[in-house]
């Protein structure tokens, strides 16, 4: 490899699921990591047999979700109820500088792969474990899936119309806090054990840093004794304050009004008509108080244009706004164009799609998505040959005993 | 060594878009130094607020993502303030700030100056939209980031607005994001010496919130759309929202071999109590193909669900289901999840004394249970200026006269 990627000497294996455990590898991939996804073909991720497939042909190559979150990683199926295929798995704990894992606690016991019999394999190894509740407690046995946990953790509760019962943002939105804080502390292990030599496990719940993106609304009720209550789009320190629908078929851009001059500058935009000189909405107080009223009239604006034309405007007078964007809208988006956000890779099976990079750029090492996801079991013979050394004859055998299925 | 990072120092600039990235870095046990203008971080102004009173040592906001970080006033727009700054990044291995594109440059404080004064420094920028680029200069809120990173095309119901979480998500995406950058490119120097710069975009790091958004469009050639409070399968939807005595409960019901065994026994308690309607009893879901069920049948079998879980609490509810198997939680409020058995259990809560307004302040704890580097909460965020004296004073050995004139002057 000429370039110089920060990570390039970490090597990571994975034996992880649906979105939380992957993500994390995935963008140590990217970062230069050497990381082998091992899963196995008897019970497949969900995310491998999720929709959307690529041309919306079913298939366990096909799938966005599973690909999203494994680029960059080496494919390996094994069957860990073989005692070759668990063999295998000890040489890849070996090898491994992190090893990395997402199933409901007890599972990696089973085979003898909880942090101590890893330990006693590679004794200075740094294993994460990421799992819906964490590894004990009385809900440690939770059965579901991360939208219960993002239920669980408060988001729905607080996310809403203030009409109408909970509705939360979209899915199981614990998985899209967590892989950060993990990527952070699985570096910084890395780096402690360049220091002292020690390796270390990691109990991660998915629900607990869920509860971290929801903070202040928790000190709110622990200092307070408040519950946040539905809101819908509304912030107490702005007006107007929401997404107004614009022209087209469910079209919608934000817009945020906090200061006096923002509001100066939103009349503007507007051409000053006589509704904002009002004594109605002429103060923040009074803004706050006909809120239904003035939003109605932002409304009556925005629908006569297109989303994009009422950022546009918006922005050129300072004015916060912004398209609410659909799946098309990102891939269109000049400025995430600008920064190369999106990577046309070639996948074996389906050919170009793109891939998202990561959200952050390093000066002088790169950090960017270079490999498509592998196909199951895509690399088994190049791992074995390549980072495991095995002969012609092993790697045959392996096949024969079932071992990689 | 105790913390994952002790002896680290990081210099935070930041504002409520970027400090959850120093309170990471901090958890994990560097010395953070958040430096603020004397006339405070606006974070400050933040609610909620202690007693509902608004004052800048009582925001709620600032206590959350400012523990575990010391604090000191600087004016960065002053001569003196400037050359402080720079004797503080000798000492320093992170700045991380989040001031629009080019300001740092503006201040003579760029990347390239402090390379300069520090070649080992990593800096982390945090903008809206990035350092350049078409739309760098627009004004993002967490509104609009959140709007134009995809989340809220997909979050509502499919006939009203899109919405948000009232809570300001795009900060806290970019805040954790950076860090996990910060991280990266403090591997590289740990191995060469050699320091960078790092760069987050609120929108990028937001886009990576929206599940397959991208690739529903790359993919299928279609957009994800609006559920609310059900759910698509196949060609139906089923509600996935239930409302109870005291609130609502989540509940995936599956078909086929997926099934959860208590999905049936759900079915059998329901009839027990007498809210089971005919057509349902004895209801096997393992011979159910959710992809070919019809509208109608998702809609009786949500009325069904829906008339027995109104007559249970959420507690009632979760307890059985956690007995049973059925992939059902609660959705939890604030007081619901203090009482939550598996945070008590983890000691996730966590108190921190104020003394300056007499109370004791219950936090969500250690994001992450470590065995040889615990993650520790060891202060409570800082006054506006609580360690210039630690700093300035017994560090820089700056005298307090001088340190008097300096305030005089309105630089610290």
């Amino acid at each position: 490899m000429s370039e110089n990627f920060p990570l390039q000497e970490v090597k990571i294996v994975e034996l992880t699921r649906v979105i939380v455990g992957p993500c994390v590898g995935r963008i140590l991939g990217d970062c230069g990591a050497t990381v082998i996804h091992v899963e196995t073909s008897k019970k497949p991720d969900i995310l491998r047999v999720a929709f959307p497939y690529k041309d919306g042909k079913a298939g366990i190559n096909r799938a966005g979700y599973f690909n999203k979150y494994n680029a960059d990683k080496y494919g390996m199926t094994l069957n860990l109820g073989n005692p070759k295929g668990i063999d295998v798995m000890h040489r890849l704990i070996e090898w491994a500088d992190v090893f990395i894992e997402s199933n409901a606690p007890g599972v990696v016991a089973k085979h003898g792969l909880d942090y101590g019999g890893v330990k006693d394999i590679n004794p200075d190894i740094i294993m994460l474990s990421t799992c819906q509740m964490g590894q004990e407690g009385p809900l440690a046995k939770f059965k579901g899936y991360g939208v219960q946990a993002a239920a669980m953790a408060g988001f729905h509760e607080v996310t809403g119309y203030p009409d109408s019962g909970p509705v939360g943002p979209f899915g199981s939105y614990t998985d899209m806090v967590s892989p950060q804080w993990l990527i952070a502390v699985v570096v910084a292990a890395l780096i402690y054990r360049r220091r002292t030599g020690k390796g270390q496990y990691i109990d991660h719940s998915q629900l607990e840093t869920g509860i971290h993106f929801l903070a202040p609304s928790v000190l709110d009720y622990t200092v307070n004794g408040r519950c946040t209550e539905r809101i819908g789009n509304r912030e107490n320190s702005a007006a107007p304050h929401g997404a107004y629908q614009c022209k087209g078929n469910d079209c919608w851009c934000t817009i945020s009004v906090f200061s006096n001059d923002e509001w100066l500058a939103f009349c503007g935009v507007l051409g000053n008509p006589s509704w904002t000189e009002d004594t109605r909405f002429t103060t923040f107080q009074e803004r706050k108080r006909h809120e239904d009223e003035l939003d109605r009239l932002v409304e009556n604006w925005t629908r006569e244009r297109t989303a994009e034309e009422v950022m546009s405007l918006m922005q050129r007078a300072g004015v916060s706004a912004g398209v609410v964007a659909t799946g098309e809208d990102l891939h269109n988006d000049p400025q995430l164009q600008h920064q190369g956000h999106f990577k046309m890779i070639s996948h074996t099976e389906i050919g170009e799609v793109p891939f998202d990079n990561p959200p952050f750029k390093l000066s002088k090492t790169p950090c960017e998505v270079k490999m498509s996801a592998p196909c199951l079991g895509e690399h088994n013979e190049h791992i074995c040959h390549h980072i495991l050394d095995m002969s012609d004859e092993e790697f045959i055998e392996l096949i024969e005993s079932g071992a990689l299925e | 060594m105790d913390g994952l990072l002790d002896s680290i120092r990081v210099l935070d600039l930041t504002d409520e878009k970027g400090l959850l990235c120093g309170r990471i870095l901090g958890d994990m046990g560097a010395d953070i130094i958040t430096v603020e203008s004397p006339a405070g971080n606006s974070a400050r102004t933040r609610g909620p607020f202690y007693k509902d009173v608004p004052h800048h040592e009582r925001s709620l906001f600032w206590f959350t993502l400012n523990s575990n970080k010391r604090g000191i006033t600087l004016n960065l727009e002053t001569v003196d303030g400037r050359e402080l700054f720079k004797k503080l990044v000798k000492t320093a291995d992170f700045v991380i700030e989040s001031f629009p594109p080019g300001q740092m440059d503006t201040l003579g404080l760029g990347y390239d100056i402090l390379h300069k004064l520090n070649p080992s420094l990593v800096m982390t920028s945090i903008t809206p939209f990035g350092p350049d680029g078409p739309c760098a200069d627009y004004k993002g809120s967490d509104i609009v980031i959140m709007g134009l990173g995809g989340l809220s095309y997909i979050s509502g119901e499919p006939t009203r607005e899109p919405i948000r979480i009232p809570v300001p998500q795009s900060f806290f995406h970019a805040g954790s994001w950076a860090a996990a950058a910060s991280m990266v490119a403090f591997y590289h120097r740990e191995i060469t010496g050699e320091g960078q710069h790092v760069d987050v975009s609120m929108q990028q790091a937001a886009t990576w919130a929206t599940y397959t958004t991208q690739e529903w469009w790359s993919y299928a050639g279609m957009n994800l759309t609006r559920q609310g409070i059900w759910r698509q399968i196949g060609t139906s939807r089923m509600q996935v929202l239930f409302p109870c005595r005291d609130g609502y409960v989540m509940l995936f019901l599956v078909g086929g071999a997926a099934a959860a065994p208590g999905q049936d026994l759900l079915i059998e308690w329901m009839d027990r109590e007498g809210l089971c309607p005919d057509w349902l009893r004895g209801f096997n879901f393992s011979e159910l193909d959710v992809s070919t069920a019809s509208q109608d049948f998702f809609d009786d079998l949500s009325h069904a669900l829906a008339d027995f879980t109104v007559t249970k609490t959420k507690g009632e509810l979760f307890e059985w289901a956690l007995k049973n198997t059925l992939f059902l939680a609660p959705v939890s409020n604030a007081e619901d999840l203090l009482k939550n058995p598996q945070l008590q259990s983890r000691n996730f809560w966590v108190s921190l004394d104020h003394p300056e307004i007499d109370a004791s302040v219950t936090y969500p704890g250690p994001f992450a249970l470590l065995s040889e580097t615990p993650i520790r909460m060891r202060r409570r965020a800082p006054l506006l200026g609580e360690h210039n004296m630690e700093i300035y004073n017994e560090e820089l050995r700056i005298s307090q006269e001088e340190m008097m004139a300096l305030k005089g002057k309105g630089v610290i």
